[in-house]
């Protein structure tokens, strides 16, 4: 046998168990959810039938899927821009701290630890309570009556409350990123007597790209999965002013016993990730490749 | 030294937030909302039981094995004590206890379960559609001829029966009500009882007035974050006046011949709007937990839900003096009825790996010993002729309407209805709450039930073919 072919078989045996795991817990949900997702199963009868694409026709047209669709589009723009401004601020600024740095960064990266539920239900307190006291105090009555209760404010809060949580996660990635620049480069800005924007804008920024990649792409394929926060903090209402595509599923196929529907609802929002994805990477990586370092 | 400082500090935290990881599901369990579900082995002490069961005699064969069971959190602390004296004769029997903690959960659970052919060998529920359809399907045990539901005291057993068989021993005769806290309206000088209790509309906004006057600025507490509270007035008023003046409503409009647009449910509203100043501007924003605690503060005294909600008062505060009463939103008294209904079944699967002893489990959990520590645990209705359960005060009214037939009985009928109409109820009351219109909210409901209706057709066929008209 060559050494290379052995060497190749060495490696796929080493990565055999994970692939399996992966296969088994991944691709074959995966591929039942795809088969589902061609039925009208209700999730109890024992019995369905293959509709074909019936599913996938009527989602296009159904205003209660387009209405959560749009709020999570709205969900994934906004969260991605507060994400990756703060934590660039956040990690640039921390950066200058010449004492307590570490100490601020892990203050700020513990909300990225907690548990999504119980961050949705502290702030379901903390708008219920505080900041509700606040709004009394200053006479603003959509703050006092819980801004949470308002379809005008309530996806807006979401999105803040999913920032705070997050922002320190993606700090951290461009903490990695901004200690991978060679000093060198501010030195030489500092020679050419560029200002602390100038050097950012030119030096820093550019170089954090393949930071800014990875933050971009994880931040809106984040987005379109959340649930959770959601659910805790707001539960989709009121109405459906913050119900998110991922409760949709849900409750289509849980509440509404619709598991076919919601599995082509699924299958949807898989292949809306993807594309964002794919086309977030085409820009982002060309983007890197046009810097000239 | 600085940087094993904040290694220190991170572990803390990353421990911290992994401990906040584990609770969230606790904390799901006190919201009641999130979608989780925690396994429990209960394996009570058996030491010395066997003496104990030689020394009375028992001439019955031990019985032996785990049963598999998922309920609800009260339930599941019920079932332990249970098993304790269970185990007295029968040592080598425990249970693994699924909590769940909403009839959403429940059901999404079942749903996995069936996909995976995995269901739990027995189960404690909400009777009703959902229920009707696993036992369609095959997936439960009948229970017609065991014996055990002569045990049953008399009732409706349409929600707990399919196709003439029955599936499940409901143990708690729920009834929709109205909660008051007793003790704060004593002290605002409303001292209400079984002669001077609200008996229709007119009098129980007389009722809310009276507590405005009192100081009680706000008197109704309403979690509009919260599906089923945000609900229930709208369900009362269904069972008690829609289907007082037609009891087929429902079924007309899986016929067409009624719609949720109609004057029967447009009314709803206009009584809703002269509720409405008693409840307090931000319901939209709040959560159940919210409601309770207006309520147990003496902020808004009183709110609409079912009967077991006493239980979960009772353990925020034991000391707290509630009263239930019977639904007034009729407007002559001659109308008024008493909303309950057979609920929380037990039932066992097909799939029941050791159907003897689910059977013989059950059997215990029904005689007057188990079904007593049930009823009293959960804080339920009784549903057994033999229960040696002391009553909540909570439920003196109530309890003595129904005993004494004082009040005709609506049914909760509404677990008869397609699968999601709960959701279309809320987000229309919350978007009515939102100061939507409420024809363009009856309309939407309307629009969406259609929609249930249209997915599911052969639902709504078995529906009107088993249908009886009242």
């Amino acid at each position: 046998m060559k050494p290379k072919l052995k060497t190749t078989i060495v490696e796929f045996m080493l990565v055999l168990p994970a692939l399996a795991l992966f296969c088994l817990f991944v691709v074959y949900p995966l591929l039942g959810g795809i088969y589902y997702s061609f039925t009208n199963w209700n999730g109890i009868d024992l019995n369905m039938s293959f509709i074909g694409f019936k599913n996938y026709l009527n989602i296009f047209k159904d205003k209660y899927v387009l209405e959560p669709l749009a709020n999570t589009f709205i969900y994934a723009f906004f969260s991605m821009i507060l994400l990756n401004v703060l934590g660039l601020i956040f990690a640039v600024g921390l950066e200058r701290l010449t004492r307590g740095k570490n100490l601020m960064r892990a203050l700020l990266f513990v909300p990225a630890v907690l548990s999504s539920l119980v961050v949705g239900y502290i702030f379901k307190f903390v708008f219920g309570e505080p900041v509700a006291a606040l709004g009394k105090l200053l006479g603003i009555n959509v703050m006092a009556n819980n801004l949470l209760g308002s379809k005008d404010f309530v996806l807006a809060m979401g999105i803040l409350v999913a920032t705070w949580k997050m922002a320190g996660w993606y700090m951290v990635i461009y903490i990695a990123g901004l200690q991978n620049i060679d000093q060198s480069l501010y030195e030489a800005a500092d020679i050419d007597g560029a200002t602390g924007w100038k050097k950012f804008r030119y030096v820093t920024f550019p170089l954090i790209a393949p930071a800014f990649t990875i933050n971009m792409v994880l931040s809106v394929e984040r987005a379109f999965k959340e649930y959770d926060l959601l659910f805790a903090l707001t539960g989709g209402g009121p109405g459906r002013a913050s119900e998110l595509i991922s409760m949709t599923i849900y409750n289509e196929s849980f509440t509404n016993k619709r598991a076919g529907y919601g599995s082509a609802l699924g299958v949807i929002l898989f292949l809306i990730i993807v594309a964002i994805t794919l086309f977030q990477m085409l820009v982002l990586r060309r983007r890197e490749n046009d810097i000239n370092y | 030294m600085k940087k094993k400082v904040l290694a220190t500090i991170l572990a803390a935290a990353m421990a911290l937030g992994l401990t906040a990881c584990g609770s969230g599901g606790n904390g799901a369990a006190a919201e009641n909302s999130a979608p989780a579900a925690n396994e429990v082995s209960s394996e009570a002490p058996a030491a010395g039981t066997q003496e104990a069961s030689a020394e009375t005699g028992n001439e019955k064969e031990p019985l032996e094995g785990t049963i598999t069971i998922a309920c609800g959190a009260m339930e599941s602390e019920a079932l332990q004590q249970i098993l304790k004296l269970y185990q007295e004769k029968n040592p080598n029997v425990n249970l693994d206890i699924i909590v769940t903690q909403t009839v959403t959960d429940f059901e999404t659970m079942m749903t996995g379960w069936i996909a995976a052919d995995t269901l739990p060998d027995m189960y404690i529920a909400q009777v009703g559609s959902v229920e009707q359809g696993y036992a369609a399907n095959g997936y439960l045990e009948p229970l017609t001829d065991s014996g055990l539901l002569d045990r049953l005291v008399e009732g409706d057993r349409e929600l707990i029966s399919y196709n003439g068989d029955v599936y499940a021993f409901p143990m708690n005769l729920s009834a929709s009500a109205i909660i008051v806290n007793n003790g704060v309206l004593k002290e605002a000088g409303i001292d209400l009882n079984h002669e001077n209790y609200p008996k229709c509309w007119q009098e129980l906004l007389d009722l809310f007035q009276k507590c405005v006057d009192a100081g009680i600025e706000k008197p109704i507490s309403l979690a509009g974050q919260d599906s089923s509270a945000v609900t229930a007035w709208t369900f009362q008023y269904i069972y008690q006046t829609i289907y007082g003046q037609n009891p087929n409503w429902y079924a007309d409009i899986l016929r067409g011949d009624a719609a949720w647009n109609d004057e029967l449910y447009m009314e709803m509203f206009n009584k809703y709007s002269e509720m409405l100043p008693y409840i307090g501007d931000d319901a939209l924003g709040t959560g159940s937990d919210g409601m309770r605690k207006k309520f147990i503060t003496g902020e808004s005294p009183i709110y609409f839900q079912v009967a077991g909600e006493v239980g979960t008062l009772k353990e925020l505060d034991p000391e707290l003096d509630i009263l239930l009463l019977p639904s007034a939103f009729t407007d002559d008294p001659a109308d008024q009825t008493i909303i309950s209904g057979f609920d929380s079944g037990i039932s066992i699967t097909k799939s029941a790996k050791n159907k003897d002893l689910c059977f013989d489990f059950l059997d215990f959990i029904t005689s007057s010993e188990g079904a007593t520590i049930l009823t009293s645990t959960a804080a339920y209705l009784p549903t057994t002729k033999d229960n040696q359960m002391e009553l909540d005060p909570a439920f003196d009214l109530i309890y003595s309407i129904l005993k004494n037939d004082e009040l005709p009985n609506s049914p909760i009928l509404s677990r008869q209805w397609i699968p999601g109409v709960k959701e279309i109820m809320k987000t229309g009351q919350q978007n009515w709450f939102a100061g939507e219109d409420a024809k363009s909210v009856a309309d939407k409901i309307q629009e969406e039930h259609t929609r249930l209706m249209e997915a599911d057709p052969a639902w709504v066929e078995n529906f009107l073919a088993n249908y009886k008209d009242k």
